[in-house]
């Protein structure tokens, strides 16, 4: 692309933003003609931001100005350089929608003949935009027109012209919008796509078979042989094929309901759980736990999932020669199936394992992150006991030496403390189970690390005005006594916790705790000195901010 | 050879003597350069007081204004570079302004305080730094020093510099950022980052300012009295830390000298000294690091510079070590990175971080595919 193509480019571009702001629709002739031209020069980018900018333009325009539109789709059309008639198979939707009978005749039939061109690259090009025509061909013109075209199309020698026309059945088959002629016309060339010679025809297949599915409208036993073709997408010979069929999963049994998945999909899966391939695995584990969350498919009961989908989880997990890939997509999911965690001891039991032996932080950061749904699979009283308990795993977990495993164990804090309220005296619970656990490791702590990811924990426990007055008071008493760390670091940490629940404290703990203490503090260093670079600068912001507030 | 700079055919290794370009017209190259160009500037090098980067129509003065103010502009810029966005032209021309007034008083010797984490090189790996970030912790949190060569190779120097800056400038505590031999005008016209400025904002200017930073950046850092740390090594000519300390750093890398030298020079396992093959620099062996920590009464000497495929590697008894941050280096090398997290009594803990994985990269500019692949 050289530097008139670059000002081809920009021309294309803001010729079609000129219509209506600049010019008026009926008035854009002339923008039109320009566009013409550009429309058929040699490189691509600029014909396809012509094309886009005709389609804006002669969307603003009226009927009655629309004539030469005809025109200009017939001089492009019969081209004699194949760009020009590439750049037609783009505008026909727009054109067609302005045009009167007779024009929409000769439309549709000047559209066949594209679709037969001698060129490839234009055939390539009819077959891409099959779609936004077919949109505004009326109804009964579908199944002698369009649906011919597609046929045709679909018959194809070149595989990348058979790709982008099979696709075209999402918007054929909802314009017929009729279950027995899709299932007669559209269908048929779906179920060849899905037998193509060429795998990435049904690549393309297997890739978008849920939105093909669901645009044919097709119900009941005619559905049987719509989940026969994704059956035999899953057993792809290509790694590539499979892998996007599984993508698609969550919704077929959606579309298709529990009696698919327990006799169709469900025998498959230890096969694919076990593919060669780990791109396949990675998707399956991430479909399945697709299928087990109810805003993605809500047709499997519990007792399905734990029949026949959590044995392969569980396998999955258990496979010490699985990729991390795998279990990181099954652990992150896990959480949302709370409900059922509790009837899945032996997955919970892989999951806690992996974190002791997990060199990589992002399997044991997932871990972090199952853990409060665990203490609510479970309740408190399991999370706390055991042994190892759950507890002393997110003990663990809070020591770890990767920062973002810490920070997921921080996150799920207030979650846990949740749990506990509802069973029992929750703040009790916390003041004796996490604080008590790591007030030591905290005083004997050589390293910064420690306290701040300790002082950023106990904040996390009081979000908001609920927190009961003994939790507040020993946190603010933590906090205040970290004001006076040897490292800067965690007197800033300290001072940025102060500020953030000082609004849910009562004027006894502001007056008898906080204040005389943040007094000391400020008295040992000059507020007003608030450029000097020293240290404590950001500890320095914040007492400033806490005065304010406190003052108030 | 312990240096395992070129791990394949492809990432082959710099030399001062950069590709075809003379190291001996630098300065000529320069002066030609800015009277080519409409928006001349002062290249300044003999007047460290003058005040202004840019042209002189758009002259600002380093009022307090662009220190503390502005907190929240800052705090916008610093989420959005988070997301590998990069600033708009006179964002950055306003950051390197902000950024030159509290780097032109760091000393060339710049004292940190421990505890704190040292990174080496990162090379325009943004996805990776931010990695590197998620293992060891977010910065105000925690403190940093970063060794140098930030830009360069990999595709996101522009992100990566300014996001170090802008962390720089809102948190000058927090963060030192020392120079490396890649903070120059010449190796950067060669390495990739003269290039991604100009295919990012269609001129040179963010280049300028940013080059124009560099000269300021500090040479070396010194931690806690103990802990000497520098982007390459030693230097013949330097003896003491206060020989250092009286460098006149304000100027482009120079082809030697002990400026040069301290951005270019290796370990080896010789005694005393030797030629470099990078061109630049000199290779020094343990006697010499043995001598330069006892008469600075140092206990480790940190730097980066060199590949290592284990992410760190501690020579002459652990009289010097070296950090390596940017993992799969070159997106090619298949190494591990580390940083090395020192606690508030200096003890010393290594923390390995692999390359970040796809999913967490953005996605690549999609081009069309054109018609004739048919």
């Amino acid at each position: 692309m050289d530097d008139d193509d670059e000002m081809l480019l920009k021309m294309a571009e803001e010729l079609g933003a000129m219509v209506p702001s600049l010019v008026s629709g009926d008035k854009a002739q002339p923008v039109i003609d320009i566009l013409e031209q550009l429309a058929c020069v040699e490189e691509t980018v600029v014909r396809s931001a012509a094309v886009a900018s005709l389609n804006s333009v002669v969307g603003c325009m009226s009927q009655k100005s629309a004539s030469p539109l005809l025109d200009m789709v017939k001089r492009m059309s019969t081209a004699d350089w194949f760009t020009g008639r590439v750049s037609a198979c783009g505008v026909f939707g727009a054109v067609y929608e302005k045009s009167d009978t007779a024009a929409k005749d000769e439309l549709r039939n000047l559209y066949k003949s594209l679709a037969e061109d001698e060129t490839p690259m234009v055939r390539r090009s009819a077959a891409e935009s099959l779609s936004s025509f077919a949109m505004v061909v009326e109804k009964e013109h579908q199944p002698t027109d369009i649906v011919g075209i597609y046929k045709h199309l679909s018959q194809d020698e070149q595989d990348s012209v058979r790709q982008l026309a099979v696709m075209g059945a999402v918007a054929i088959g909802k314009v017929i919008n009729d279950a027995t002629e899709n299932n007669n016309n559209v269908f048929p060339v779906v179920r060849n796509a899905c037998n193509d010679k060429s795998w990435r025809v049904r690549h393309a297949v297997a890739k978008n078979y849920n939105d093909l599915a669901g645009a044919l409208q097709i119900s009941g036993d005619a559905a049987v042989e719509i989940i026969a073709c994704f059956i035999g997408l899953l057993t792809d010979t290509e790694a590539e094929v499979r892998g996007a069929a599984c993508v698609n999963i969550a919704s077929m049994v959606e579309f298709a309901g529990e009696g698919c998945f327990t006799s169709d999909i469900a025998p498959l899966l230890d096969g694919l759980s076990n593919d060669p391939v780990m791109e396949v695995r990675s998707k399956l584990s991430s479909a399945l736990m697709d299928c087990t969350n109810a805003d993605v498919c809500s047709k499997l009961t519990d007792a399905i999932v734990l029949d026949k989908i959590q044995p392969v989880l569980e396998a999955m997990l258990k496979n010490e020669e699985e990729s991390d890939e795998v279990k990181i997509n099954i652990l992150r999911k896990l959480p949302g199936l709370s409900g059922v965690l509790s009837q899945m001891s032996e997955i919970v039991t892989v999951v806690v394992s992996l974190a002791k032996y997990q060199l990589n932080w992002r399997v044991r950061e997932s871990v972090a992150k199952i853990l409060p749904a665990l203490a609510e699979a479970f309740g408190i009283e399991k999370f706390t006991s055991g042994n190892p308990s759950y507890l002393s795993l997110y003990l663990d977990l809070l020591q770890d030496e990767v920062a973002d495993v810490r920070t997921a164990c921080i996150s799920g804090a207030y979650k846990i403390y949740e749990v506990a309220c509802s069973d029992k005296d929750g703040a009790a619970w916390v003041q004796k189970n996490i604080i008590g656990a790591t007030k030591p490791i905290y005083d004997a702590s050589q390293f910064y690390r420690t306290r701040i990811t300790t002082l950023t924990l106990y904040t996390a426990f009081c979000p908001n005005d609920a927190t009961p007055k003994a939790l507040l008071e020993d946190v603010v008493s933590n906090l205040l006594k970290a004001l006076d760390d040897p490292v800067a670091n965690v007197r800033m940490v300290a001072a940025r916790g102060l500020l953030a629940l000082v609004g849910f404290c009562d004027d006894n703990i502001i007056n008898t705790a906080i204040k005389p203490q943040i007094q000391t503090v400020c008295d040992a260093r000059d507020l007003s000195k608030q450029d000097e670079m020293d240290s404590d600068n950001d500890l320095r912001i914040y007492l400033r901010k806490l005065n304010t507030v406190l003052e108030v | 050879m312990l240096t395992c700079q070129p791990c394949n055919d492809e990432v082959e290794e710099e030399t001062a003597n950069a590709g075809s370009y003379d190291e001996f017209d630098e300065y000529k190259y320069d002066e030609e350069y800015e009277e080519d160009d409409e928006n001349k500037y002062d290249e300044d090098k003999d007047n460290d007081d003058d005040e202004y980067i840019g042209s002189d129509d758009e002259y600002i003065s380093s009022d307090d204004e662009y220190i503390g103010a502005g907190g929240s502009d800052l705090d916008e810029q610093i989420l959005r570079l988070r997301r590998c966005e990069y600033l708009r032209e006179s964002e950055v021309k306003l950051l390197c302004q902000k950024a030159r007034e509290i780097l032109v008083d760091e000393s060339n010797v710049q004292r940190v305080d421990a505890p704190v984490t040292i990174c080496g090189d990162i090379h325009g790996q943004f996805y990776d730094l931010v990695e590197l970030f998620k293992v060891g912790g977010e910065c105000p949190d925690r403190n940093y020093l970063f060794l140098g060569d930030f830009v360069d190779r990999g595709y996101y120097s522009v992100e990566t510099f300014l996001l170090l800056l802008a962390l720089k400038v809102r948190y000058p505590d927090r963060i030192t950022l020392i120079r490396g031999n890649h903070e120059s005008r010449q190796i950067t016209q060669v390495y990739g980052f003269y290039d991604e400025c100009l295919r990012k904002y269609g001129s040179v200017n963010v280049w300028r300012y940013c080059t124009e930073i560099f000269d300021y950046l500090s040479l070396s850092a010194i931690i806690e009295d103990k802990i000497f740390c520098v982007h390459g090594g030693l230097s013949p000519s330097i003896n003491t830390l206060d020989q250092i300390r009286v460098i006149d750093r304000k100027q482009e890398v120079p082809h030697d000298g002990a400026m040069c030298d301290l951005m270019w020079s290796d370990p080896e396992e010789i005694d005393g000294w030797g030629l470099s093959p990078r061109g630049a620099g000199y290779l020094f062996g343990g006697d010499v690091v043995e001598m330069f920590n006892q008469t600075n009464d140092l206990s480790l000497i940190a730097r980066a510079h060199q590949l290592v495929m284990e992410g760190h590697r501690s020579m002459f008894n652990g009289a010097l070590t070296t950090v390596w941050s940017a993992p799969n280096y070159c997106y090619r090398c298949g190494n591990v990175a580390a940083i090395l997290e020192l606690d508030e009594n200096l003890g010393q803990g290594f923390k390995i971080f692999e390359a970040a994985p796809q999913e967490t990269r953005g996605s690549v500019n999609k081009n069309p595919s054109p018609d004739y692949f048919l």
